[in-house]
């Protein structure tokens, strides 16, 4: 019954994670849309670029949690590691909806449509379809512990795409421009404070949303356990009367 | 109740991922047509200095910029607000158990106690 305690008041710190969250998305948003300077081509419209790279970064985070806690789930099972696992894969699919979203809209003013075969985009479409797959499996297999273990490698192999990604940016280039990790230019210093802003900003929010996730599934675990607690006394009671009379 | 919820948000996850893919689809097909390359309109009009071309006939990056922002919060809301009632129906289900288990309680003790 301790996560009924913990749900009912947030911790303090967690009140304190969402004040701060909400402060530095609002100073993010300031910094990108009154600081920033448009560029130079592009325009208005680069500034897709503070939602899209961070989101991109904590959608990879959050596959590798889930990936992390599935491989010690194989290792060690425990309902910890696969509801960390869990939300970890929920918050990264959130992530990366929001990359695959504001990416076309960004390419359709940039390379004049909102979708090309490039391999970076078709490798980071299959792995968020991979990680759609495991939620489905998820909330279709129920809490069974096969279900669990299938999920855990499914997670291993998404997670394996991400090198993939990373070698299609090598490899074949495309249209996404090497601006952060490349040999050119880079950006220019107000650009790069406005884009480290927007890091710490959805840094914090991925955080946020990672431990409501992770309160959440401990308290799912609870009722869990709650209820097959409760049915195991009811059944020893029943025994019991049984054995008197 | 809980196996109903993910069900329901297993579903509507598939739903998702359907409409995304037959909205990537069309975006791509408006997306070769809708592009401002027109073999026929550039033989007319030959090639004109993009700062001689109406704010109006470009595309509009501001729009596409504000429609980036907006899905990203919608999203952002949308998850925050499932997490919540989520955690509320937890909790009311959590105080179902309890509830369950003191009655359970009171019961063995008016019984004189299990051994």
């Amino acid at each position: 019954m301790q996560a009924w305690k913990t749900l009912e008041r947030p911790a303090p710190w967690l009140v304190g994670l969402a004040g701060l969250t909400g402060v530095a998305v609002w100073v993010a948003l300031g910094l990108v849309f009154f600081y920033a300077p448009s560029e130079r081509t592009m325009g208005v419209v680069q500034k897709i670029f503070y939602l899209h790279v961070p989101s991109a970064i904590m959608a990879y985070a959050g596959f590798f949690l889930c990936c992390g806690a599935s491989v010690v789930y194989l290792l060690r099972p425990s309902p910890k590691a696969d509801v960390i696992a869990r939300a970890g894969a929920e918050v990264g699919v959130l992530f990366c909806t929001v990359v695959l979203v504001t990416g076309p809209l960004w390419a359709r003013k940039a390379w004049g449509t909102w979708w090309t075969g490039e391999p970076r985009l078709l490798l980071t479409l299959i792995m968020a379809l991979i990680f759609v797959a495991y939620l489905l499996v998820r909330a279709v297999g129920g809490r069974r512990e096969m279900t669990r273990k299938v999920c855990a490698v499914l997670a291993i192999l998404g997670v394996a795409d991400i090198p993939l990604v990373r070698l299609s940016v090598e490899r074949w280039r495309g249209a996404h421009p090497q601006v952060i990790s490349g040999e050119g230019a880079g950006i220019s210093p107000e650009m790069q404070v406005a884009l480290t802003a927007s890091f710490v900003a959805w840094g914090l929010l991925f955080a946020l949303f990672l431990v409501l996730r992770i309160r959440l599934g401990f308290g799912q675990e609870a009722v869990e356990e709650g209820y097959r607690l409760v049915q195991a006394r009811e059944h020893a009671w029943e025994a019991t009367l049984e054995k008197r009379a | 109740m809980m196996g109903k919820m993910w069900s329901c948000a297993g579903h509507l996850w598939a739903v998702l991922v359907v409409a995304c893919g037959a909205a990537a689809a069309a975006w791509a097909e408006t997306g070769a047509q809708g592009s401002d390359y027109d073999p026929a309109r550039l033989s007319r009009e030959g090639f004109v200095p993009a700062e001689r071309v109406a704010l109006g006939d470009q595309v509009p990056g501001g729009t596409l910029m504000l429609a980036a922002y907006l899905a990203g919060w919608v999203l952002f809301f949308a998850y925050l607000v499932f997490l919540l009632r989520a955690q509320r129906d937890v909790g009311r289900e959590l105080g179902e158990v309890r509830r369950r288990m003191d009655e359970l309680d009171e019961r063995i003790e008016e019984g004189g106690g299990a051994s």
